[in-house]
């Protein structure tokens, strides 16, 4: 038996953020998410994740700390992203033009004691360049989290997200 | 075969341990994935020692390097480089707070060439963990040098890992 279960997929064509929302349970973990897509526009543009909460909201306050590395292929230093009791796990994926994708591995979101934490990886178009970004987050707040808000900053984008549970 | 990724071994302590042990690696997969989550400790700041096993043993020579950057939220980012030590000491998990904190430590690595006698063993992982002064979020690679079959990956902390700690290996499907 597969131990890598998809949960959801969905699909968003010109949207701002995808919610993927009633994934996290009992049944699994620990989790990966999926994010690819296409921008519509030629914005600088980033992917902020959020956590949905037991009642369907989604958690806007200020209880994401993340650590980030922006690698660039066009330029040197890579810049240290950090940011602490942000809205968001912040600049998850960063673009413009075009659109990238990430993975992220999210770690016991369903225990209600436990806070959430992530990793990810992701890759983004930048001007015909690459950025490309490594995070490792905390939610601050020990809650059951069930879901998760894929939010693009751009006008636009067509966007696949998608949910997986490890076994 | 079915396809996909295959759990082979999983641990998940129900009390405190002072090493938990996975494996099962053979020639079935070509690569494996080993997930750590849940890790808390009764003290403290310490450090996640990950080895690997030969027949089921922990190898503890000075055959371990690694090299990663420790992404994090207190200073600048650290530069990682062990060469020749007896584990791979920041792979996964520096430190955590004690067993009562809700900040639990996880990372997933991906195990290259473990099952092959001719070749070294190669991990890479990406972790997450906390401590008092913030996360601490380590991107890391390591070798094990020496060209011999390694069976599994053993796993301890400077103190006892806690009681809720899970241990996953998977095997990746070729077909």
């Amino acid at each position: 038996m597969d131990s890598v279960q998809l949960i959801k997929r969905i699909t968003g064509y010109r949207v701002q953020s995808i919610l993927l929302e009633n994934v996290f349970s009992e049944k699994y973990q620990n989790y990966i998410v999926t994010c690819n897509g296409e921008e519509r526009g030629s914005q600088n543009a980033q992917i902020n994740v959020q956590l949905i909460d037991v009642n369907n909201n989604v958690i806007t306050q200020g209880e994401y700390d993340s650590t980030a590395l922006q690698m660039k292929s066009y330029a040197t230093p890579f810049d240290e992203l950090k940011y602490l009791d942000n809205t968001s796990f912040k600049i998850t994926m960063y673009a413009r033009q075009n659109f990238g994708g990430f993975q992220m591995f999210i770690y016991d979101p369903f225990n209600a004691n436990v806070n959430t934490s992530v990793t990810s990886m992701s890759t983004g178009n930048y001007a015909n360049n690459m950025i490309n970004i490594p995070l490792g987050a905390y939610h601050d707040e020990s809650e059951r989290a069930t879901g998760v808000k894929l939010g693009f900053t751009g006008n636009q984008c067509d966007m696949e997200g998608a949910v997986y549970g490890i076994l | 075969m079915s396809n996909g990724i295959i759990k082979v071994d999983e641990v998940i302590t129900t009390q405190a341990e002072s090493e938990i042990k996975v494996g099962g690696i053979d020639s079935k997969y070509d690569v494996y994935m080993l997930q750590v989550s849940g890790i808390t400790t009764v003290s403290g700041a310490t450090i996640g020692l990950t080895r690997v096993t030969t027949n089921g043993t922990a190898q503890t020579g000075t055959n371990y390097d690694l090299a990663g950057l420790g992404l994090r939220t207190d200073q600048a980012y650290t530069h990682l480089t062990n060469l020749n030590y007896t584990e791979w000491g920041y792979l996964g998990a520096w430190s955590h707070q004690g067993s009562n904190s809700s900040f639990r430590g996880n990372f997933t690595a991906y195990l290259f060439n473990f099952n092959n006698a001719n070749q070294y063993s190669m991990i890479t992982a990406k972790s997450i963990s906390r401590w008092a002064n913030g996360t601490l979020a380590p991107i890391t690679t390591g070798v094990y040098k020496v060209a011999e079959i390694n069976d599994g990956i053993s796993y301890t902390l400077q103190s006892d890992i806690q009681t809720g700690a899970r241990i996953s290996l998977y095997g990746l499907t070729n077909s």
